[in-house]
């Protein structure tokens, strides 16, 4: 019991919490359409993107989640016109431009000497540090990315199946994708200081992923997504202050162990019930 | 449903006048008039690249003609050439079904209780009913084509363009769709089929449009797929056997 109690007595252990539990909610509802659309490569992208927004915010003193919010919508525009016509070459362009972002986020933090620290935290997720106001900016940015795509689930789906049909039909399909884009950003902002830049891209695929496997409703895997990636962040969390490892790296590690043990049951279950029967039978 | 008369003649549920269509450079339709009038099953036959699908994408709205006129008096629509969808979404077959329905619902909101019942009704008409729950990729291809063509009658549209619904199809699911469009035949709307099937065509069309990036011949079977116009437009020679148009490669001579 006092391993479950214990760490909430400190403040910054119960923030940690609540800025898990948004992560969980917000990459994993979000997340369900970039494993439903491959938007996996999109998804790293757009996380590589926003570090030097992350690092010009840290340097004027500014809220890092602010910071990445503006970059990461600059850059889904970006994308959402590059990647129009969806070709292979244009997957080129989007590998060569958003490594550039990430690079140059590398080249200011070289130059901004004094903040290297505050930034290397922000890769590899700081969960410990989350502030009050962080906590806000994240709870309003999670609520607005999931009632968003709760409101547009029908049409956003209709565009990930068919999308010919939806043009057809004179939906603003490229409108739509740009939405799409930004709600995923606003995931991988809610994501960023939990996680840590590196790692965010895990949170939007794993527990999706997972979900994907053992449901073929979209709403049920998103909402199941949501909940393994609490789960996962909760539990994620309690290993990192209990056995003093990083937050990021824990609680996508444990996400990855929930997929493994899932993918297992749902490949060989099948599987032994058939020897079961063929045995009995 | 309300269009002025003066629009088009009473009968017309689309008029296309000297259309042109271009990808860039490459004409894809020249100089297409058509009339396509209500209560009526249209076949749209050429061979690949005739620009059937751009013909249907026009009448949509999808692609703007570079010269010509379209005059579409009625809501239109659509169920497109079986292949692009993305069949592993976890939506069931009720589910794509309601999607015909969308634009009804409106933005915001999601279907309600009626929306669902039509929705069944439609699997029902293309004998899908029991398949309702069933995730859209675990049906075959032929049942594919029929939840796509439920999804389309629920656009309860007057005017549906249909791109190769029977490509794929077996006997049953083709008889299930003749007997679907000569339904909404009865209701008064206009049914535009592409085809690479000439006897069905031949056989169940009210029109042929005969298509090979002009218009080669338009009208009742019998007159559209003339021997000459078919050796016109699919460029080789036809051979006829037993009234069955047959195509031959080019320079082939049985004699
Ligand atoms: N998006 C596009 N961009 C450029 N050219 C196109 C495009 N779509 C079609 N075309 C060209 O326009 C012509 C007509 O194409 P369309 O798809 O309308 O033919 P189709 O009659 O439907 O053929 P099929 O029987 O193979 O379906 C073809 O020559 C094709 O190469
Ligand atoms: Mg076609």
């Amino acid at each position: 019991m006092h391993y479950l109690t214990d760490p909430l007595q400190f403040e910054f252990m119960r923030r940690a919490l609540m800025a898990i539990v948004l992560t969980g909610i917000a990459s994993g509802v979000l997340g369900s359409y970039v494993v439903l659309r491959g938007l996996a490569f999109i998804g790293d992208a757009l996380t590589h993107a926003v570090f030097p927004g992350i690092v010009v915010a840290v340097a004027l003193g500014r809220s890092i989640l602010l910071g990445a919010l503006v970059v990461g919508l600059i850059t889904a525009l970006g994308i959402a016109t590059v990647s129009r016509g969806r070709r292979v070459s244009e997957d080129t362009a989007i590998g060569i431009l958003f490594a550039a972002m990430f690079a140059l986020g590398v080249v200011l933090v070289s130059t901004l000497a004094a903040y290297q620290r505050d930034v290397a935290d922000l890769l590899f997720g700081q969960i410990l540090a989350v502030s009050q106001s962080d906590l806000y900016l994240a709870a309003g940015t999670t609520a607005v990315a999931v009632v968003t795509t709760v409101l547009l689930n029908k049409e956003l789906s209709l565009i990930g199946f068919d999308r010919d049909m939806a043009l057809a039909m004179r939906y603003p399909v490229f409108l739509l994708d740009l939405v799409l884009l930004g709600l995923i950003t606003l995931a991988i902002v809610v994501s960023l200081q939990a996680i840590g830049n590196i790692l965010v891209l895990a949170m939007l695929v794993t527990p999706a992923a997972t979900a994907r496997l053992v449901t073929q409703r979209l709403a049920t895997m998103q909402l199941l997504s949501a909940a393994l990636g609490v789960a996962a962040g909760v539990i994620g969390l309690y290993i990192s202050f209990w056995w003093n490892v990083a937050s990021g790296g824990a609680v996508v590690l444990t996400t990855t162990a929930i997929f493994f043990v899932v993918f297992a049951a749902v490949e060989l279950g099948p599987r032994v019930q058939l020897r079961a029967r063929s045995t009995s039978g | 449903m309300s269009s002025p008369p003066s629009a088009a003649p009473a009968t017309a549920a689309a008029l296309l006048d000297g259309v042109t269509v271009a990808y860039g450079q490459h004409v894809a339709l020249d100089d297409v008039s058509l009339e396509l009038p209500r209560s009526s099953i249209v076949g749209l036959i050429g061979p690949n690249g005739a620009g059937k699908t751009t013909l249907l994408r026009t009448l949509l709205g999808m692609l703007s003609p570079r010269s010509g006129s379209i005059d579409v008096t009625v809501p239109v629509g659509y169920m497109p050439q079986l292949g692009p969808a993305a069949w592993d979404f976890p939506l069931t077959a009720l589910d794509v079904a309601l999607q015909g329905g969308y634009r009804r619902t409106g933005w915001l909101r999601r279907p309600g209780a009626a929306e669902r019942r039509s929705a069944r009704e439609a699997l029902g008409a293309v004998g899908l009913e029991h398949m309702a729950g069933r995730q859209i990729g675990q049906l075959s291809g032929g049942q594919r084509q029929r939840v796509l063509l439920a999804r389309t009658l629920m656009q309860d549209a007057s005017l549906l363009l249909l791109d190769e619904p029977l490509s794929g199809a077996d006997a049953a699911t083709e008889a299930a769709f003749l007997e679907t469009l000569r339904g909404l035949r009865e209701q008064g709307r206009t049914v535009v089929v592409s085809t690479h099937d000439l006897g069905w065509s031949a056989a169940h069309c009210d029109l042929l449009c005969l298509l090979s990036t002009r218009v080669i011949s338009f009208g009742p079977p019998a007159q559209a797929l003339s021997a000459e116009r078919l050796a016109e437009a699919y460029g080789g020679a036809m051979l006829v056997v037993g009234g069955v148009h047959i195509l031959a490669p080019e320079g082939h001579h049985s004699h």
